[in-house]
């Protein structure tokens, strides 16, 4: 199959896998700095800085007493970039300065050292701009230390983590926005990933149709012209226009040859019937014949690796078929003294070509009857396998072929040297593997298989064997 | 006799005429299927070569046309592609024989002969045959030469027997391997002179002449002297 079987195989979900990872490295630096600059962190810079102002005021106290510090309260709120948060009483708990509207009661955390997490509401009347900024009366949170002056005042400096936790909201709202994004760009991916192969194993499936059925007619579904894939079926469709144009004028210009040639080679033996000398005649004849032979077997050959493989097939018992060959060839074998020993198992309703599978048989039993020298022995046999595979064999007891030789033998014209001698084109196997291949098999050869004690000496012998799918009728 | 060839390709009609004509037959030609089929419901021919694939009007639904008619001239019919199923549809239209190009004109030739022949002989149905002094009684499958009882095997016996049909014409390898041996393929070898030169020595070893004749490049002939 050359369909993609397996989406790892696919460069499109590859490249969707990686740009999903590269997103979600992103994403997970996002979290992990949002982790790091969280709340925390933010808490203990307020705090950092609430510990700076206490020690301020605490040092102001310590030089001027409670006057200082009520005149610095008042100036530190009068400053509008300032964003502490006061409230100064005495020890009977009454107000004197600051901008809170209450001393906090409920609520109160301890963080640790002292340092407070509160609800504070601003005071409202108080004049301080910052007032405006934030309705009254709404609690907010903040982060709070407490300083006990020694004649018995309290201050409370507090700074407001509002903003704080809004930008903390913010950060953590992008991240969710971020993760979604990632997650509707990780599944349009692997959509457009999966969309790109089932179109991919589309045009892979037509196209292993037509290896398989050898039908050039057959085209690619065109399904829209808007993308790339599509731009690219077009071309495969009008590349294989091409193709099959070109095989029609290949299969007929070989059919012209076949009529051009055939004509002279027609006339010149009538020529050559005018040849007065007999033998000179017969021998010329032969030749002609002989070329005619071998047109007719070229494109025989031609024609049959061009034709579809379901033409013509019908049910076919294979074992019958083999043994008419055999029939056939049995007064040759009888001539040469050849023994023959054939096992052969019932092979019912074979899907293929009756006379084509019966010219596999016979040429290569011919060739093996041909190369098996008088007094030889030829094995046949004809077996069906398990898993439901047809084997065919034919061992003979001839010279043999040298193993360079042996995948060659299916070439058209391919002869051996020490066999050129006998008769033949060298187009017998070329035949038989055309037809072979129609069925969808496969055609080897090898050493014969026959003992070498029943061997003649110096011979080797060739095995030819094929094997055929076994579908039934 | 008088043929009617109907066949588009100018090259390969030139061909099977100039041929025909040599071995002495009139050929009219028609080159498109209308044509050909108004000539051959005139039901002037002995008969009729028909290609498979033609302009205007198919092969087949020609000889479709002129069977429907009642016409029963013998047709064969010629196919530019090696195809079964194309071969089972001619023989369904009624066709007699059928031929595949490219091919021999020796075997066309021989084919259009015994197709002239067949009318005459195709009457009766026979029981036994006769030619000069071979006799082939078809039921007990018994053969004699000039008396003398002749031992045949099966496949033998076909053989001779086809041959006997048609007499005094050349039956070519093909042939014999299409109606002996129920194939249509193309042997490499000599390997039907072996099964003939075995028949010859059965029927005509140690007899006055021999009956069976080879004919050099097209195949064999038997006739009685």
């Amino acid at each position: 199959m050359r369909a993609i079987a397996a989406y790892s195989k696919s460069s499109s979900f590859v490249v969707s896998f990686v740009f999903i990872s590269l997103l979600m490295l992103g994403v997970g630096f996002n979290i992990y700095t949002l982790r790091v600059a969280n709340e925390d962190l933010l808490i203990r810079e307020s705090q950092a800085a609430i510990l700076a102002d206490i020690g301020g005021f605490r040092s102001l106290y310590n030089a001027a007493g409670r006057q200082a510090v009520l005149q610095a309260v008042d100036e530190r709120l009068a400053n509008h970039t300032n964003d502490f948060l006061y409230y100064l009483k005495d020890k009977n708990d009454n107000y004197i300065a600051g901008n809170l509207s209450d001393w906090p009661k409920d609520n109160i955390n301890v963080i640790k050292n002292g340092v407070l997490d509160i609800q504070v509401s601003l005071l409202q009347k108080h004049q301080n701009p910052a007032a405006n900024k934030i309705p009254p009366e709404q609690a907010q949170r903040a982060i709070a230390m407490l300083i006990e002056f020694s004649n018995k005042d309290s201050l409370l400096v507090a700074r407001s983590v509002q903003d704080i936790e809004f930008a903390v909201s913010i950060a953590q709202t992008s991240s969710w926005v971020m993760i979604i994004i990632l997650c509707v760009v990780a599944l349009s991916s692997l959509a457009l990933a999966y969309y790109v192969v089932s179109r991919i194993n589309k045009i892979s499936d037509t196209a292993d149709a037509i290896i398989q059925t050898g039908d050039l007619s057959d085209r690619l579904y065109v399904e829209s012209s808007w993308d790339d894939l599509s731009k690219l079926t077009l071309a495969l469709n009008q590349l294989l226009d091409k193709i099959e144009q070109s095989v029609k004028a290949i299969s007929s210009v070989s059919d012209n040859i076949a009529h051009d040639l055939r004509t002279p080679l027609t006339r010149l033996k009538s020529h050559i019937e005018s040849i007065d000398n007999h033998e000179q005649k017969q021998a010329l004849i032969a030749e002609c014949d002989n070329l005619m032979g071998i047109f007719n077997s070229l494109l025989r050959i031609s024609d049959i690796e061009n034709s579809a493989k379901q033409a013509g097939f019908e049910s076919v018992n294979l074992d019958i078929v083999l043994e008419d060959a055999i029939d056939l060839y049995s007064p040759l074998i009888e001539e040469k003294n050849i023994e023959l020993e054939s096992h052969t198992e019932a092979v019912k309703d074979f899907v293929g070509d009756k006379n084509l599978l019966f010219q596999a048989f016979a040429n290569v039993l011919d060739n093996a009857i041909k190369f098996t020298p008088a007094h030889g022995i030829i094995h046949v046999s004809l077996s069906v396998s398990s898993d439901g595979i047809v084997l065919f064999s034919v061992d003979d007891s001839g010279k043999g072929v040298d193993s360079k030789s042996l995948d060659k033998l299916t070439r058209r014209f391919f002869r051996e040297e020490k066999s050129r001698s006998t008769s033949g084109n060298g187009l017998g196997l070329s035949l038989v593997s055309a037809i072979i291949s129609l069925h969808g098999g496969k055609i080897w050869f090898e050493k014969s298989h026959i003992s070498s004690t029943k061997m003649p000496a110096d011979n080797e012998g060739l095995r030819c064997a094929f094997s055929l799918a076994y579908n039934k009728y | 006799m008088k043929i009617l060839l109907v066949e588009d390709e100018p090259t390969v009609a030139q061909f099977i005429q100039k041929g025909l004509t040599d071995s002495g037959h009139v050929v009219d030609h028609a080159a498109d299927g209308n044509k050909g089929l108004s000539l051959a419901v005139s039901g002037q021919y002995d008969v009729v070569i028909l290609d498979r694939m033609l302009p205007e009007m198919d092969g087949i639904d020609v000889l479709n046309e002129y069977r429907s008619q009642g016409l029963q001239t013998p047709t064969l019919i010629l196919s530019a592609k090696n195809k079964v199923d194309d071969k089972v549809k001619g023989l369904r239209a009624g066709a007699d024989d059928y031929l595949t190009k490219p091919f021999a004109f020796e075997e066309l030739l021989a084919r259009v002969e015994i197709l002239g022949s067949r009318v005459a002989n195709s009457a009766s149905a026979e029981t036994n045959m006769v030619l000069g002094d071979l006799y082939l009684d078809l039921i007990n499958r018994k053969v004699t030469r000039d008396s003398k009882v002749i031992d045949l095997q099966s496949k033998e016996f076909k053989l001779l027997e086809y041959l006997m049909h048609n007499p005094n014409k050349i039956v070519t390898r093909a042939m014999l391997l299409e109606k002996v041996w129920e194939y249509n393929f193309d042997p490499q070898t000599n390997v039907i002179d072996v099964h003939i030169s075995r028949l010859r020595n059965k029927i005509d070893k140690g007899f006055d002449y021999p009956m069976i004749e080879t004919i050099r490049g097209a195949g064999y002939m038997i006739s009685s002297r």
